[in-house]
């Protein structure tokens, strides 16, 4: 057996591919020598010891399967400007006379205007309004009814401007705090994964990672995961938070202290049993660095501790000395480390 | 036999999301999204674009449902649909390769650990093989895949899915041998 014959069996059957008969063409051949042992092993050992690269987590079956199921459904049939085509008699006469080609003129214009107007009357509901930040960036948003949202770093909201006729309704991506103006309509936002509700109130909704946060400083909050019944859904009053993780039920409400609601908003960071992983990617989110904790150990340590108005080189100094870790880098870019 | 019985399951499933089925295709949705999820994720390395490439993905095979053939292997089919929707992803950030060290996420840091310096060789040598091998090689080792299955994705015989599996294992061994002698 040639060299690269024995190297390609032994890759066959380290990948699962060889027969019966392949299976005992390499026996025979291990049993020839101890050299060919040896050489089956080392290649045996490399095979095992690669390992393959693994996302931290996959995102949950269940909200894939909720965000995919709302795209599927067949769109109607939307009306596109059609050209209304000449027969060619009356091509040539129209195009023969100025008088006629201006005419010609008016006339796609008043239907082009028309087609306009007919499809933002229809289709009106289909127009978004999106406001979005980036990292280290706060943006305060009037919505169409007077009510007031201010958007943390590396978040979006987005709505149908038609869609606040009968029903006020967002959708926010990360988070954001907001001052609804109670005016006798619902108020609804809606993140990944959960549902919130309101009549006038203030509130801080925090919607990363599949997980949704509410916290309530005013009025009265409704939270329910997406795709659960009414009655299922949570109601908090100012100073308690809830949050749906996933498409689990929300949990029952917690009291919190006032100082944690959109902390963010005074530029402080409020920080209660949070790990030090999650920390980061905050720190990331409100100051637009990076930091890499290469230790997955040290990554689920959890801090409980408040930050005000501070460099953020200041902020990991002080992580660093309360857990005994040390840091490196400078100019937006931080390591973590023992 | 086990593996005939999920083939022939299959095989139904494909038939009816053929005829529009939603039940069907949230089945097989829910048989394929962690391993494509996966498996986009190691190509673009990238929590946020996985996400939404596979949220494409699965679109579009519902969009091109009538084209569905129980007679080719699923596996091939929406392989080579996700790999095509990375490809063409990691073209537009214009990243030739979604492979840069510092990318593999933050578990990765040189010195601090033997066992993430050779996975992070490993990924270095990788990285250094012509796309033909590196893919045919990920596509067996981390995806699990065939080689009848990958020969059908990428339209090429099994026997050069077997060289080209020789020649990344052959640079693999030569680089690393070295290393595993130190190592128990």
């Amino acid at each position: 057996m040639t060299e690269e014959h024995s190297y390609n069996l032994i890759h066959r059957n380290l990948a699962g591919e060889t027969a019966e008969a392949e299976s005992r063409e390499l026996e025979t051949w291990l049993n020839v020598s101890a050299q060919n042992r040896s050489i089956f092993d080392e290649t045996e050992k490399l095979w095992r010891k690669i390992e393959s690269p693994q996302p931290q987590s996959v995102p949950s079956f269940e909200v894939f399967w909720h965000n995919l199921e709302t795209t599927l459904e067949p769109k109607t049939g939307k009306t596109s400007a059609t050209t209304i085509p000449l027969t060619g008699a009356r091509q040539k006469r129209l195009l023969g006379s100025v008088y006629d080609a201006r005419w010609l003129a008016a006339a796609v214009l008043i239907i082009l205007v028309g087609v306009t107007l007919i499809y933002q009357r229809v289709f009106k509901a289909e127009v978004w309004q999106t406001f979005a930040t980036r990292h280290a960036e706060r943006l305060p948003v009037v919505l169409p009814d007077g009510s007031q949202v201010e958007l943390n770093a590396a978040s979006q909201i987005r709505f149908r401007v038609s869609g606040f006729d009968t029903l006020r309704a967002v959708r926010l991506m990360g988070q954001a705090f907001f001052e609804i103006k109670p005016d006798g309509r619902p108020f609804e936002i809606q993140t990944e994964n959960a549902q919130v509700r309101v009549l006038g109130t203030s509130f801080d909704v925090r919607a990363r990672h599949q997980k949704t946060q509410v916290m309530v400083q005013t009025g009265k909050v409704s939270l329910q995961a997406l795709g659960s019944p009414a009655e299922d859904a949570v109601v908090l009053a100012p100073g308690h938070m809830s949050f749906v993780d996933k498409l689990a039920l929300p949990i029952a409400p917690v009291a919190i202290d006032s100082l944690f609601i959109a902390a963010w908003r005074q530029q402080r960071l409020v920080f209660d049993n949070t790990s030090l992983a999650e920390i980061a990617a905050e720190l990331q989110r409100v100051y637009d660095v990076e930091i890499k904790i290469p230790d997955r150990e040290l990554q689920a340590l959890a801090i409980t501790g408040t930050f005000d108005r501070q460099p953020v080189t200041e902020v990991l100094a002080s992580l660093c000395l309360t857990l005994h870790l040390k840091y490196a880098g400078f100019n937006g870019k931080y390591i973590i480390s023992r | 036999m086990p593996v005939d019985e999920k083939n022939a399951n299959e095989l139904e499933l494909i038939k009816a999301v053929r005829h529009s089925d939603k039940t069907a295709f949230r089945a097989l949705c829910q048989i394929y999204y962690e391993s494509l999820y996966r498996f986009l994720w190691r190509k673009t390395r990238d929590e946020e674009a996985a996400k939404d490439l596979v949220q494409e993905l699965f679109l579009n095979i519902w969009k091109n449902r009538a084209n569905l053939d129980e007679t080719q292997s699923s596996t091939a089919y929406l392989y080579r649909a996700a790999n095509n929707l990375a490809i063409n992803h990691l073209k537009k950030k214009a990243v030739r390769q979604a492979h840069a060290m510092d990318s593999v996420a933050a578990g990765r840091m040189s010195g601090t650990d033997e066992k993430h310096d050779f996975q992070e060789y490993v990924d270095e040598i990788l990285h250094d093989l012509p796309e033909e091998q590196r893919l045919v090689f990920t596509l067996n080792k981390f995806e699990g895949l065939k080689y009848s299955e990958i020969a059908e994705m990428l339209q090429i015989s099994v026997k050069t899915v077997e060289s080209r599996m020789s020649k990344a294992l052959k640079a693999l061994r030569e680089k690393l041998e070295p290393r595993l002698i130190h190592d128990q």
